[in-house]
């Protein structure tokens, strides 16, 4: 086989050469193909140069630099691949090598071959007068002369608060596909910049960006499909419209130190190609403003909210406004508020459903006839399920990770409701882990359930009673273990609780508590 | 010799193209999985003919690259399957095959094998010694040894002592 790069229809040569976007000037400082081909060709020197180039750019910018002493067709190929890639993290810094004077130099080598770089990918630690002066200098004439930049991604990863001042330049990158930034700030940018054109993916992690520039970048690149936007700074409204006609991925993350923690933000999200939404509230107290009727998210997939104040609250999962998501496969409500009230969850879509809360009790009403897969965790309450719908014939299963508050005024109450959650799951594997909320004291009684009533004991796959927490009253313990036994039956346990149940059994042959217990 | 890939006998719903290798075979191909590859998709539109010949590519690698196009084109596969097979497809080569694979990928044009092959042929030269880069491939050391201490020491940064394996 040889190496031309035509492809012969009906004996007539189309030349497919103009279709490789190749740098002429890169494939000119090497030894053409014809030249190699008649002195000696190893196995792997006869592949042109823009693919032995897409080869090295897998590898480490110092792996690629190696390769230039394999022989002389190398010298250059690892050096002048059109990924730039320094990180600082993987340089060994001596006095002869600064990784500032290195990059430097690199970068100069592009410039004085004319070659361009497609991604440019620089890490360091944080800006100083040295680096800002070198990446002043660089960033300009990468983001207006390099006509292919597809990546820009620069990141500051110690966690200072000295943003670099991005220059504005590289809003004229007209090229580029990905912008990632870490640790940048952009400065007030005027009406007359170009803001990019063909942006997919913009990403930034503890940027300081202002509401009017986002919604800028959002507005000016019809063809994002993916923001991410972690920990930044100045935003105070995310307006996501309909402008936004290819976002599939909005991922959102406050910081938790957030200075202006107590400003009330608002999220608004209207943008109907949507596949995942990921909003995650941290301590700062956020709107997610959720216009009933109007907003509609036909292909929304994947929905995570933490720390989100939903409004209009709690009934965006009703079955009126369910409609508003017929494709939700994934939702996951972590701690979130604007649930205090009756939750009600229809949707015939929703194969997995992840539910946390913290502090508060909730009532709920959940129609979920597809599930899959349900997980429920809680640190005090138990919730009020009053149903839960499902007709999926196959197994599916639920996790529920429960505390035990010995506090409360009525424990009884505690196992009944448990009971009628149970129940309300009872056609799924039930994995049930119980811990108390905190340690118990001695003299501490948990009561027994009425040993005159007959509880319809619910099958449960896995049961973990956490032992922990108990080491003061064994008694209380028993009681409370006996009590869960009352209204399951477990197939499995937690292996430390199966120990403690045999020896129970062996001195205490007579009781008939765990008769109806039936395990395999 | 006419080939049928997977997808059936060529009926009239569905448009088929032939593809001929340097070595003569001839392999019927699903419109659908030919315009995957953008060098194909280009000579489909122009032309009317639906014989394509390759003077470039072997049997063996058109095969290969044809049941990678047959597969991404299958609609009722889903994109996880698709992804395992890209891992089954490229796993286990040889470097030569993986190399005459790239070269047919880069002239058909097929991006995504492209990059999958390109990257496994990346991940065996990852972490070893130039060496064993120069003896696994049989590259000549053409430098003096001069010329490379030169090198050696321009790029000083990239050779601190850091433990590759030479095996």
């Amino acid at each position: 086989m040889t190496i031309h790069k035509d492809i012969t229809l009906f004996g007539e040569q189309i030349s497919v050469e103009e279709k490789h976007n190749v740098d002429q000037n890169r494939d000119s400082i090497f030894p053409s193909p014809e030249t190699r081909r008649s002195n000696y060709v190893d196995r792997i020197s006869v592949l042109p140069v823009h693919i032995l180039q897409h080869i090295l750019s897998f590898l480490s910018q110092k792996e690629a630099v190696q390769t230039c002493v394999l022989s002389k067709l190398w010298r250059h190929l690892g050096s002048t691949r059109p990924n730039f890639e320094f990180l600082e993290g993987s340089f060994q810094e001596n006095n002869d090598n600064k990784f500032l004077s290195v990059l430097d130099k690199t970068l100069q080598g592009y410039r004085d071959q004319d070659l361009c770089i497609q991604e440019f990918i620089v890490w360091m630690s944080w800006p100083d007068f040295e680096s800002v002066s070198v990446l002043k200098k660089w960033i300009p004439v990468v983001a207006l002369n390099m006509r292919r930049l597809k990546i820009f991604n620069l990141c500051f990863l110690g966690e200072t608060r000295d943003y670099f001042d991005i220059p504005s330049e590289i809003f004229e990158a007209k090229s580029l596909h990905e912008l990632k930034l870490e640790g940048c700030k952009f400065n007030f940018i005027t009406n007359k910049v170009v803001l990019f054109k063909h942006l997919q993916t913009l990403h930034l992690t503890r940027v300081y960006i202002e509401d009017e520039t986002f919604e800028k970048i959002i507005s000016s690149n019809p063809l994002i499909e993916y923001v991410t936007l972690n920990r930044c700074e100045g935003l105070k409204t995310f307006k996501v419209s309909k402008v936004a006609a290819n976002l599939k991925d909005f991922d959102l993350t406050w910081d938790k130190y957030d200075h202006d923690i107590d400003q009330d933000r608002s999220i608004e999200i209207d943008a109907p190609t949507l596949e995942t939404i990921r909003i995650d509230g941290s301590e700062s107290p956020n709107k997610w403003y959720h216009h009933q009727y109007r907003n509609y998210f036909p292909h929304l997939k994947s929905l995570y909210l933490r720390n989100v104040q939903l409004s209009p609250k709690s009934q965006i999962f009703s079955s009126s406004s369910c409609n508003n998501f017929p494709c939700l496969e994934e939702l996951e409500l972590d701690f979130s508020r604007g649930m205090e009230e009756e939750f009600q969850l229809s949707s015939r879509s929703i194969k997995r459903l992840s539910i946390t809360v913290e502090g508060f009790e909730i009532k709920a009403a959940i129609d979920v006839p597809n599930i899959r897969y349900f997980y429920f965790r809680s640190d005090n309450f138990l919730p009020s399920i009053s149903s839960f719908a499902t007709n999926n014939n196959s197994t599916w299963k639920s996790d529920l990770h429960l505390t035990f508050n010995i506090n409360i005024d009525d424990t009884l109450s505690w196992f009944l409701k448990l009971h009628q959650m149970l129940k309300a799951l009872s056609q799924s594997e039930i994995s049930l882990y119980i811990s108390p909320s905190e340690r118990i004291i001695e003299d501490v009684v948990v009561r027994p359930l009425p040993a005159d009533t007959t509880y319809e004991a619910v099958a449960v796959e896995h049961l973990y009673c956490s032992r922990h927490g108990y080491e003061d009253s064994w008694s209380a313990y028993s009681t409370f273990v006996n009590n869960c036994y009352r209204i399951c039956y477990p197939r499995h346990l937690g292996l430390y609780e199966y120990l403690e149940l045999e020896r129970q059994k062996q001195s205490n042959t007579s009781s008939d508590n765990y008769g109806s217990a039936g395990w395999n | 010799m006419v080939t049928t890939d997977e997808k059936g006998p060529l009926t009239a719903k569905k448009k088929s193209v032939i593809i001929r290798s340097c070595d003569g075979d001839e392999f019927l191909v699903s419109e659908s999985a030919a315009v995957l590859s953008t060098s194909l998709k280009k000579i489909l539109e122009e032309k009317e003919d639906r014989l394509i010949h390759l003077s470039d590519i072997d049997n063996k690698t058109l095969a290969m690259v044809i049941a990678y196009l047959s597969t991404h084109a299958d609609d009722g596969l889903s994109d996880d399957l698709k992804r395992s097979f890209d891992q089954e497809f490229v796993s286990g080569k040889e470097f030569d095959v993986l190399k005459y694979l790239v070269l047919a990928t880069d002239t058909l044009q097929v991006t995504c094998l492209c990059y999958t092959v390109a990257k496994k042929m990346a991940d065996i030269m990852k972490n070893k010694l130039v060496e064993w880069v120069r003896r696994e491939f049989d590259i000549q050391n053409d430098y003096t040894p001069e010329a490379e201490a030169e090198i050696r020491r321009l790029d000083a940064w990239a050779w601190d002592d850091r433990q590759l394996e030479d095996d």
